[in-house]
């Protein structure tokens, strides 16, 4: 149910967007799905990870990307449902202050065509990916700054292979 | 000096690297011409905004046969984990221009998605396409033989990769790409080939002495050889090399054969 949700959401904000002029992948606020208690420090200036000034001190994880995926490994339980294989990406928004979240879920098999997977996985690596308390913002002339960052799991016969970007 | 730098740093992520095509060539088709004055507008804004993507959309319904537009909508789809879409533009790049984009969209699967099966039909289809040097991936790093050599050792078919990688080391003029030799140091330390290993890590050394993860495998090496004062010495050059910031990184993705400093001390500790 919450990942019909989200796929949901995805679309209506990819249609959306010629309406209101969303830059691809921009996350506006839905209080439908959205807590109102996450808050971003400047909603017209949240950059993707990847953006940076060379001056900019990088955004990125405690323990670097190693102790993410370790993290996230141990969470994750092995689900009954064994012939799940594609990927899952939650993206999402990571504030000034190091917290997470507005959520967004696409998953598709490797033929890349949307794909549901079995919740028991879905909504696990979800709610694994809220509780990550270890990201860092990026930093630019001393001023935290948020950022969008997705993660995208490698799913074969329902395990994570791997953990990307 | 340093803000230019900075700027200049930032403009470039922000903005497509691909060249965009010659409009003049386009002189007789009216339709295509202007599609590909819109390509033109379109570059100007910061890639994926909304001004940009609309006069990408502009560009495809004057001249939906304009490869280059296709492509460049679809970039920061990949770059924002929105692959469904990404690929389905990219697709329609390489059906209309096969040979331009079939080396750029495997070099894309494999970086993002470490798709290595669908790197590995691209690049095979893309050199039983063309007679000539199927060239480099996107980023520069690596020749599109040694990408498809990478696809095959992922996947674990280590005499395969070891069979690609062997050939195009061996080319009369082969120029030594960034990272060429480690990874092959890597493959040879994968494939229990130890002493090889160091050979090429060695080499890799002579090259390009850059990375913390060369000393890693060269100590993970002497280790199996049971020289562990070597694996000792080239694990404290390794966390050295990490501390000060020489290690395998990239702007959008974990490159490849990449290594963390938990690992290094970790392997430290296990001595």
């Amino acid at each position: 149910m919450i990942r019909r949700f989200f796929i949901l959401t995805t679309i209506s904000l990819l249609i959306g967007c010629s309406q209101t002029e969303y830059n691809v992948g921009d996350i506006p606020f839905d209080e439908r799905y959205d807590s109102p208690d996450f808050k971003v420090c400047n909603e017209t200036k949240i950059e993707q990870y990847y953006i940076r000034a060379s001056t900019d001190i990088a955004p990125g994880y405690q323990g670097e990307k190693k102790g993410l995926e370790r993290e996230i490994i141990e969470a994750y339980n092995f689900p009954v449902t064994k012939n799940e294989d594609g990927y899952i990406t939650i993206r999402f928004i990571v504030n000034c202050k190091g917290e997470s979240g507005r959520f967004r879920i696409e998953s598709m098999n490797f033929d890349y065509q949307e794909k549901s997977f079995d919740p028991n996985i879905t909504d696990q690596l979800l709610e694994i990916v809220k509780s990550l308390e270890g990201w860092i913002p990026r930093k630019r002339k001393g001023q935290n700054l948020d950022f969008y960052q997705y993660l995208t799991f490698r799913m074969e016969e329902g395990q994570i292979v791997k953990i990307l970007p | 000096m340093k803000r230019a730098l900075s700027f200049l740093l930032f403009a470039l992520l922000s903005l497509e690297l691909f060249a965009p095509p010659n409009c003049e060539v386009y002189r007789g088709n009216e339709k295509c011409y202007e599609a590909c004055e819109e390509a033109y507008m379109a570059i100007r804004y910061p890639q994926g905004s909304y001004q940009s993507q609309i006069h990408f959309d502009k560009s495809i319904e004057l001249c939906p046969d304009f490869a280059y537009s296709y492509m460049e909508k679809a970039v920061p789809f990949l770059k924002r984990g929105l692959f469904i879409e990404w690929k389905a533009l990219i697709d329609k790049a390489v059906e209309i221009s096969p040979s331009e984009y079939l080396g750029y969209r495997g070099w894309c699967r494999l970086q993002f998605l470490r798709d290595y099966d669908g790197a590995i039909q691209d690049i095979e289809r893309l050199k039983s396409l063309v007679n000539y040097d199927i060239g480099y991936c996107q980023t520069g790093d690596y020749h599109l033989d040694i990408v498809l050599a990478l696809c095959y050792k992922q996947k674990g078919n280590f005499e395969k990769a070891r069979e690609i990688f062997l050939k195009h080391l061996g080319q009369e003029d082969y120029s030594p790409g960034m990272f060429d030799y480690y990874h092959f140091g890597v493959l040879e330390y994968e494939s229990g080939h130890n002493e090889s290993a160091l050979r090429y890590l060695d080499k890799q050394i002579e090259e390009n002495d850059l990375l913390a993860e060369t000393y890693y495998y060269k100590a993970l090496a002497n280790k199996r050889l049971g020289n562990l004062e070597a694996c000792q010495d080239n694990l404290k050059k390794a966390e050295d090399y990490y501390r000060a910031g020489n290690f395998r990184t990239d702007t959008y993705t974990e490159p490849l054969d990449k290594v963390y400093l938990v690992e290094v001390l970790e392997e430290m500790g296990g001595i």
